[in-house]
């Protein structure tokens, strides 16, 4: 089971801002927590984990855990 | 034949069985309510990617052959995309269909202003018989590569357009591993084009208008690309409903272009 710290709900969202909210968030939180994105955007499951690698942080999964709806967890490496 | 299918025709012919609309919505949205007799795309039926890429490509000629078949598509249906979320989804499907040669057309409003007017809706999915779909067309001329792009960035007779955020155009924030732009690009920033109160596109003067004052102009060359090529080909379908006939896609787009060594990237 994931460590869970912060859910962040960005069904609805299409590009950029799933990526844009989901760095906005990761800045919020303390080094080590986990955020729990959930987008149903498909371009952002590759997107999301594109975006925040490079800022250090770490994708822990990120599976489709409905039809069309992800969940990503990425755990805060960089403050 | 004309892209855009006025939706007040639609309603009164959804009977017509030439007419077949496909939803690229999410699942859950269409399972909660969709146009009678119209099929759920599933968005990742139209692109090709693995885990280790940070770019989509388009679906293979028989991906696309296996969705149309197991969607009970005949060669002699016209395509009709609905979508919403300002179009850009459904967009990428226009392209990726019309990109076979396929006879397609966009449903002029989205599904949640089809909804607001109270046309028909349902939440019954039909059984659906399949058919056995074969492309005979050929491939038309609206997709690129990293390396046409790079050798068109001085050509004085194309016409790169980003059609990202200001923000990303200008580097301020990144979709991606990186900011920045391709050189010589123009923004043309997607949302620019979506029409108001609910429909797609803005309407053919106005998309006109803005298009020229940015500088995009018919006797040009246009390639259009955004982070992963869904932002692009909303412009492409606007651009292509303003009679250019010279439009391009640079599908991988900047997800591609930012992660390959030596590529130039302006900010």
């Amino acid at each position: 089971m994931q460590q869970q710290s912060k859910k962040l709900d960005l069904v609805g969202q299409v590009c950029p801002w799933p990526v844009i909210n989901t760095v906005k968030e990761l800045k919020k939180l303390d080094v080590g927590e986990v955020l729990e994105v959930t987008v149903d955007h498909l371009p952002s499951t590759i997107n999301i984990p594109s975006a925040v690698k490079k800022d250090g942080h770490e994708v822990l999964s990120s599976e489709e855990t409905d039809e069309g709806v992800f969940k990503i967890f990425i755990k805060n490496n960089n403050n | 034949m004309s892209i855009l299918l006025d939706s007040t025709w639609l309603k009164e012919n959804l009977d017509d069985s030439h007419f077949v609309v496909l939803d690229i919505r999410s699942p859950r949205e269409y399972n909660s309510a969709h146009i009678p007799n119209s099929r759920l795309v599933p968005y990742a039926k139209i692109l090709s990617f693995t885990d280790s890429t940070s770019y989509f490509d388009l679906a293979s000629k028989e991906q696309i052959e296996e969705l149309l078949s197991i969607l009970g598509i005949n060669n002699e249906s016209t395509l009709v995309i609905c979508g919403d979320r300002g179009g850009a989804t459904a967009s990428r499907l226009f392209w990726s269909l019309a990109y076979y040669g396929l006879s397609v057309q966009f449903l002029d409003i989205s599904f949640s202003k089809w909804m607001s007017l109270g046309y028909p809706v349902t939440d019954k999915i039909e059984t659906i018989e399949n058919s056995n779909f074969v492309i005979t067309q050929s491939q038309l001329d609206f997709k690129v590569d990293h390396e046409y792009v790079l050798s068109k960035i001085k050509d004085s007779n194309s016409i790169l357009v980003d059609t990202r955020s200001p923000e990303e155009f200008n580097g301020i924030v990144a979709a991606g591993p990186k900011s920045g732009r391709i050189p010589t690009s123009k923004n043309f920033p997607w949302e620019v084009a979506v029409g108001d109160d609910g429909y797609i596109f803005k309407n053919i003067e106005h998309l006109n208008s803005l298009f020229e004052e940015s500088g995009i102009t018919k006797d040009k060359e246009i390639i259009c690309y955004c982070q992963v090529g869904e932002r692009a080909s909303h412009t492409f379908v606007a651009l292509q409903i303003c009679g250019y006939n010279n439009v391009k896609i640079y599908d991988r787009s900047f997800a591609d272009w930012s992660t390959r060594d030596n590529l130039p990237i302006e900010s």
